[in-house]
């Protein structure tokens, strides 16, 4: 082994000991009771933060995931997910090709919004995160009275979500649904 | 008829599911080998919270299957949620059994398989199920899995130890003192044992995705 892969291995083990250390100190903390604030504690590890904020990801995937497969089977130990950042999820409208959109609260404004929730992150690549990034920003650009307006992107435990003007009305599947519908009747009334 | 090997971890449960649905008796049993981790982990805490680990969790989980065969006629659903509260019902039914045996009484506890049901039932956390229903292209399958199912089979591929601490802290909800007392080690080495399955189960994850 030549010196500098030597440095290397060695660079490695250190900084996934530095990691094993950052999550045992969150550990200890939220075992106490003190979950601390995320984005402070990845500023206090920086020189790993990018390796924590994945780990972080799947803990807090796992602290989701946990009420379905364990105690507290009840729904409230799912309920903190209801709320995301400064909104509370009312119903699910329907799901697309990428995530689901919920009907929500804006917290700060009272306002309904449409929210588009991506899965956790712990269960998505980098390129599936960049697309979801990519398409609120596309969105956000354009400004046309037949375009969904976008209010903001934001992450909350893992949780990738955008906001967006909320439309009532019917999908598009209820609509070609009603024609058809309509004219099948109308073909009917004529046969008689 | 020739004969097919197939390789069950990468075939799409929701085509699976459909034909199963249409008679095929071979998919079923495909169908359920690909929640074997899913039912293993959800047999393995009913045993531990209710009958204090006397029970051998395989036997649970081999009643599951059985009945699951028997049984796949009757059921309705399309989706893997339903699928899965589908299995859930089977697992407290049978789970039920097991106490009664254990405790001795042949008496039905309509209360016991009340609360067991409830306790296995999550068709009221649609919300964390509904936060994982996603991309539809092929080669993404891991990420339109029902999260339950994901971490199953990611746990299922850790160290024992490592499997072990995340069990017993995240999903039977013991402190970390409590861990320890069961695992036998120090706090110390806890926590430890924690933060390098995290760091393996992230490795793992960012793989299915």
């Amino acid at each position: 082994m030549s010196v500098s892969q030597e440095h290397r291995v060695q660079t490695a083990g250190e900084s996934e000991a530095r990691l094993s250390a950052a999550l045992e100190e969150y550990y200890a903390a939220l075992d106490a009771g003190h979950p601390p604030d995320r984005a402070a504690f990845l500023a206090e590890h920086a020189e790993v933060a990018d390796q924590l904020a994945g780990c972080l990801d799947s803990l807090e995937f796992v602290r989701a995931v946990a009420p379905q497969l364990g105690e507290d089977a009840g729904a409230a130990a799912i309920r903190p997910l209801a709320i995301l950042g400064d909104f509370r999820i009312v119903r699910e409208i329907g799901r697309g090709g990428m995530g689901v959109v919920y009907e929500a609260e804006q917290l700060s404004l009272g306002r309904s919004v449409a929210l588009k929730v991506l899965p956790f992150a712990a269960m998505l690549d980098k390129r599936q995160l960049q697309r979801f990034k990519n398409e609120a920003s596309a969105a956000a650009a354009l400004d046309h009275p037949h375009i969904v307006h976008v209010y903001g992107v934001g992450s909350d435990r893992g949780v990738h979500f955008y906001a967006m003007q909320l439309i009532e009305g019917m999908s598009l599947a209820e609509v070609i649904a009603e024609m058809q519908a309509e004219k099948s009747g109308k073909r009917k009334a004529e046969s008689f | 008829m020739a004969f097919i090997m197939t390789d069950t971890s990468s075939e799409n449960p929701a085509q699976l599911l459909s034909q199963a649905r249409g008679g095929d008796a071979g998919a079923v049993t495909r169908l359920l080998e690909q929640y074997r981790n899913y039912l293993s982990l959800l047999a393995r805490i009913h045993i531990d919270r209710h009958l204090q680990s006397k029970a051998d969790p395989s036997d649970l989980v081999q009643e599951t299957f059985m009945h699951a065969i028997r049984d796949f006629p009757k059921f309705r659903g399309t989706s893997e949620a339903e699928f899965l509260g589908w299995l859930r019902k089977i697992v407290a039914n049978n789970g039920a059994k097991l106490v009664r045996h254990y405790r001795g009484t042949q008496r039905r506890d309509v209360t016991l398989e009340r609360r067991l049901q409830d306790d296995l039932d999550q068709t009221s956390l649609g919300l964390a199920r509904g936060l994982v229903a996603a991309d539809s292209s092929p080669s993404q399958q891991a990420a339109r899995r029902e999260a339950a199912v994901v971490l199953a089979d990611a746990l299922a591929r850790l160290p024992a130890d490592y499997r072990e601490v995340m069990i017993l802290h995240h999903l039977e909800s013991r402190t970390i003192a409590e861990t320890a007392q069961q695992m036998g080690r120090t706090i110390d080495s806890i926590k430890k044992l924690l933060a390098r399955a995290l760091i393996r189960l992230r490795g793992l994850m960012k793989g299915a995705a």
